[in-house]
């Protein structure tokens, strides 16, 4: 009876592995060819917008990242990041472009494997539901202040959103704090990396 | 409960224990959603407040259901039927109450991580880092405990229950490591996505289902007092959702960049499981039939089947949803949230009730105070969840189309409001109904004793009789 | 298939043509002062009041947060016209500033709002302005379709030569990077808010980042700002400091600063 019993736990583990070979290791091979790049080589170059951050709100900039430099920008990142995945944007929000549906008139281009193959999509943040839209072609789509004052009160700018505010990004005098300005840099990001012609290459330019 | 040297076969202090604390984070995940629907109303109650940001409510939301409602009641579930159907308690019973401790342990430590800014950002795998570990130290000492009575008992033969438990001892720990260490810590992007999709898809299909259907195959048959209907179909579906379940994680991401030869091959095995679970379904009907009246006269099998049903409908669901020409438009809209809804709280939920309508007498060793309020609470229960489905899928088509119009997006938030609206007021009657359940478990353990201990299962006095 | 009656069909053809179109114009100017500024009503309180302000005036709820104020329709003072300085923008102007958003400040553009719903945007937003109707919009400049050299090396040459001769360092500095020797003393500008230069290496250009776009900046000045129109400059070609097409070569130069390695906006509908 305890060899029986046994088959089973054995059975659980063979369809496990079976299907983990199958759905998870698989993938894993097929982009085991892409490069994986790491926060500093995604943060090179250095957005427009996270130089424009430094000029909109010098002080803050100043207080919290210093100089613009790339080191300054994957520092950013990484906090902004935290802030994205502490808030749960990513239930609200996707960061994949479908070839379905007209999104890629919607968004811009169809996502491309290359782009998610670096240490800010660990874990990856693609999302399952869209109730606000997808933000993985944010970057350049609002301005630095536009995010503020979103961030600050989303239904001060457009009136029928949904989105909570997030007043805890910013300081009392209305200016974004560490994680607000990490934010919006990491909104700005987000995309970047899609010339002006809708050419996809992978982040960083640093890396491959 | 120290009744003499010889162990009672059947800890009912612990299962009692297990479901308070199953029905206390009933309500936290409720009151969470709850809370969470009123910022679509534009109405949240808590604006602004750091530590209630409705993101940060919603990951209590899901993880509490899983882990706090579901995973809570099913321990309690395997507690009261692996002891039955080996003849053997459990391996220990202070190792019990240590995983009882533990795992509330566990699930304050989600809720407090999760508020503070420490979830993760894998959907249900949410738990904060500092607690995965602990989850699977728990996990593994739930799996020795309830697994040495099977390895011990000189029963004939394994109960197809016992398959099901066994299968999910076997899976559930490893699901739980590859959701929540390999997309965060080793694989990016991607492939990481794939890996996250196996997770949210086997954390259903490889703990919460297999536990479920093990305890049907132990309740139906007893309540019914009539052997299951088929043992073939018994094996077939067993061993076909064993071979197809954990093949389809990457359905959850289609259309996305993971390589489609994944895709395909998730699309296929999902379609696949769902002609295997068809069969689960006869089995249980088949069951059923000539009994029917049953289902009346007796409230915890008239949940038993209700579960079924909206597994039929949720599987029927996803042989369709799964396909690209569904997903073009109902990916990312209310449609999914309704359908995870329907299988979550509409199938594992309403199976659960009726495993508390049946064990909680025996638990307390006091009859159920009040018949009328628990069919009421059935009816209300059942009535509002069935509104919220039939209405976020609607809304989720509304969403798709609008999308797929290219209307600016504002457009598909305005036209979600009335659902949205309708939504809140489904939760709020659910609520109310879970109001009136607690209050009648909290009645029924507080009224003076009676003679009624150990009635055998499946003659239970308080519901036979129940009436619609 | 008759030949002989085919001129007498294409004439009625033509005719039928005449009496459509002219019926269709009819419609469509009633319309205009009608249902599309009440349909634009609609639009603007969901999509444009959270900035623009409920009375039009650049006051909503969120500007005190953005760094570039939103508009104020009141004063009928625009920024980015095809028509020249002190006159009202044509409904293209406003139409096209929708469509494509004003790069750098916190304008988004507009793509998915349909054709007409911009369009009845613009009917609305000109209400609040009571003079617009009495004034009208000014003729648009002509704009000649970019010469070849543009953008040519050589040209970006000449146009630095226009960039110091023209004193336009002085604000926007030797680098176009906005931060010139006055870039801090200009006077606020007409809506009282502070001016900044451009830094024209920000990114793409407010007014659009084609060479007409360019063109159509500087030839009618930035309306309320310190940013004059250099269309009568240009115009006196007198073959020693303005040269034929000269106007071109400094678009060159200011197209060469710009800095665009990014997607300016959602991909418009049309």
């Amino acid at each position: 009876m305890e060899r029986f019993g046994a088959s089973f736990l054995v059975a659980a583990a063979v369809t496990f592995l079976l299907g983990f070979f199958l759905q998870g290791v698989m993938p894993v091979i097929t982009l085991s060819t892409l490069a994986t790049k790491t926060v500093e080589e995604v943060a090179d170059p250095i957005t427009p917008h996270f130089s424009q951050l430094a000029s909109d709100y010098p002080e803050e900039f100043q207080r919290y990242f210093g100089e613009v430099s790339v080191a300054s920008h994957a520092k950013a990142l990484r906090i902004g990041r935290d802030a994205y995945i502490a808030e749960a944007c990513f239930h609200c929000h996707s960061q994949f472009v479908r070839p379905v549906s007209n999104e890629d008139l919607r968004f811009g281009p169809v996502s491309k494997p290359e782009e998610y193959q670096n240490h800010m999509n660990l874990p990856h943040l693609f999302g399952t539901r869209r109730v606000g839209p997808d933000l993985i072609r944010e970057a350049g789509v609002h301005s630095n202040d536009w995010h503020a004052a979103h961030l600050y009160a989303p239904r001060n700018v457009a009136p029928y959103s949904v989105m909570p505010s997030y007043p805890w990004f910013f300081d009392e005098n209305k200016k974004p704090n560490e994680k607000g300005l990490a934010l919006i840099a990491y909104l700005q990001w987000l995309g970047s990396w899609v010339d002006e012609n809708g050419t996809i290459t992978a982040p960083g330019s640093g890396g491959m | 409960m120290a009744n003499g040297d010889s162990r009672a076969l059947v800890n009912l202090d612990l299962i009692r224990w297990h479901l308070i604390a199953s029905a206390t984070f009933m309500m936290v995940s409720m009151l969470g959603g709850l809370a969470y629907a009123f910022q679509f109303n534009q109405l949240y109650p808590f604006p602004s407040i750091e530590w209630l940001s409705p993101g940060r409510v919603r990951m209590v939301h899901t993880n509490m259901a899983a882990y706090g409602f579901i995973a809570n009641a099913f321990i309690a579930g395997l507690l009261f039927a692996i002891p039955r159907l080996t003849k053997k308690p459990i391996f220990s019973d202070q190792l019990g109450w240590m995983i009882f401790g533990a795992w509330q342990l566990t699930m304050v430590l989600t809720v407090i991580g999760q508020l503070a800014g420490y979830g993760q950002a894998i959907e249900w795998g949410e738990t904060p880092s500092f607690v995965d570990p602990l989850v699977l130290v728990g996990l593994v000492l739930l799996v020795i405990n309830m697994s040495v009575p099977i390895f011990r008992t000189e029963e004939p033969g394994l109960y197809v229950s016992l398959w099901y438990f066994l299968a999910a001892f076997g899976w559930t720990g490893l699901v739980y490591f590859m959701g929540n260490f390999l997309p965060e810590y080793w694989v990016p992007g991607t492939a990481g996505a794939a890996i996250t999709g196996l997770f949210i898809h086997d954390l259903v299909g490889l703990f919460v289902t297999p536990i479920g259907w093990g305890l049907m195959y132990f309740f139906v048959p007893l309540l019914l007092r009539k052997p299951i209907w088929s043992h073939a179909l018994s094996l077939i579906g067993f061993w076909g959702l064993a071979f197809f379940y954990p093949m389809q994680g990457v359905h959850h991401f289609l259309l996305s960049p993971i390589p489609m030869y994944a895709q395909y091959g998730a699309i296929v095995a999902t379609i696949a499981v769902e002609i295997v679970v068809l069969t689960v379904i006869v089995n249980f009907f088949g069951t059923l039939h000539g009994r029917s009246e049953a289902i009346r006269g007796n409230l915890a099998l008239r949940w038993f089947y209700t579960g079924m049903i909206l597994y039929a409908l949720t599987c029927l669901q996803c042989a369709f949803q799964v396909t690209l020409t569904f997903q073009k438009i109902i990916h990312f809209t209310d449609w999914v949230v309704a359908h995870a809804h329907m299988v979550m709280f509409g199938v594992f939920g309403f199976w659960i009730y009726g495993f508390f309508i049946e064990v909680w007498p025996r638990v307390v060793g006091r009859p159920w105070v009040s018949p009328r309020l628990l069919t009421l609470h059935y009816w209300m229960t059942m009535s509002a969840l069935a509104l919220m489905i039939v209405d976020l899928t609607a809304g989720g088509l509304v969403q798709g189309f609008l999308w797929r119009g290219l209307n600016h997006w504002g457009d598909s938030v305005i036209a979600s409001m009335p659902f949205w609206w309708v939504r809140t007021l489904s939760g709020l009657i659910i609520i109310s109904a879970q109001g009136l359940f607690i209050y009648a478990l909290w009645a029924t353990a507080r009224q003076p004793s009676t003679e009624m201990t150990e009635a055998p299962v499946g003659a239970s006095p308080a519901t036979a009789g129940v009436g619609v | 298939m008759a030949e002989p009656t085919y001129g007498r069909t294409l004439a009625s053809r033509l005719a039928l043509a005449a009496v459509l179109i002219v019926a269709t114009l009819g419609t469509a100017s009633a319309e205009n002062t009608e249902t599309l500024a009440a349909h634009g009503a609609t639009i603007y309180a969901t999509y444009c009041q959270g900035c623009h302000g409920e009375n039009g005036d650049g006051h909503g709820p969120a500007a005190d947060m953005l760094i570039v104020k939103p508009r104020d329709f009141t004063k009928g003072v625009f920024k980015f016209r095809s028509t020249p300085t002190g006159e009202l923008p044509t409904d293209d102007d406003l139409y096209r500033i929708i469509t494509n958003g004003a790069y750098g400040t916190s304008m988004p553009a507009w793509p998915l709002l349909s054709e007409r719903e911009r369009r009845a945007v613009v009917a609305f937003i000109k209400t609040y302005y009571p003079d617009w109707q009495s004034e009208g919009p000014g003729q648009p400049i002509y704009i000649p379709s970019p010469p070849e050299f543009t953008g040519s090396q050589a040209s970006i040459v000449r146009g630095r030569e226009l960039y110091e001769l023209l004193d336009c360092a002085k604000c926007h500095g030797d680098q176009g990077r906005g931060d010139g020797e006055s870039a801090n003393d200009l006077d606020p500008d007409i809506w009282g808010n502070r001016q900044r230069p451009f830094d024209f290496t920000s990114g793409p250009l407010r007014g659009g980042s084609r060479f007409e776009d360019i063109y159509r900046t500087f030839m009618t000045g930035v309306g309320g700002t310190a940013m004059p129109s250099f269309a009568d400059i240009f115009a006196e070609v007198d073959g020693e400091y303005i040269l034929e097409d000269d106007a071109w070569n400094l678009v060159s130069y200011v197209w060469s600063l710009r800095r665009s390695t990014q997607r300016t906006a959602q991909t418009p509908k049309e």
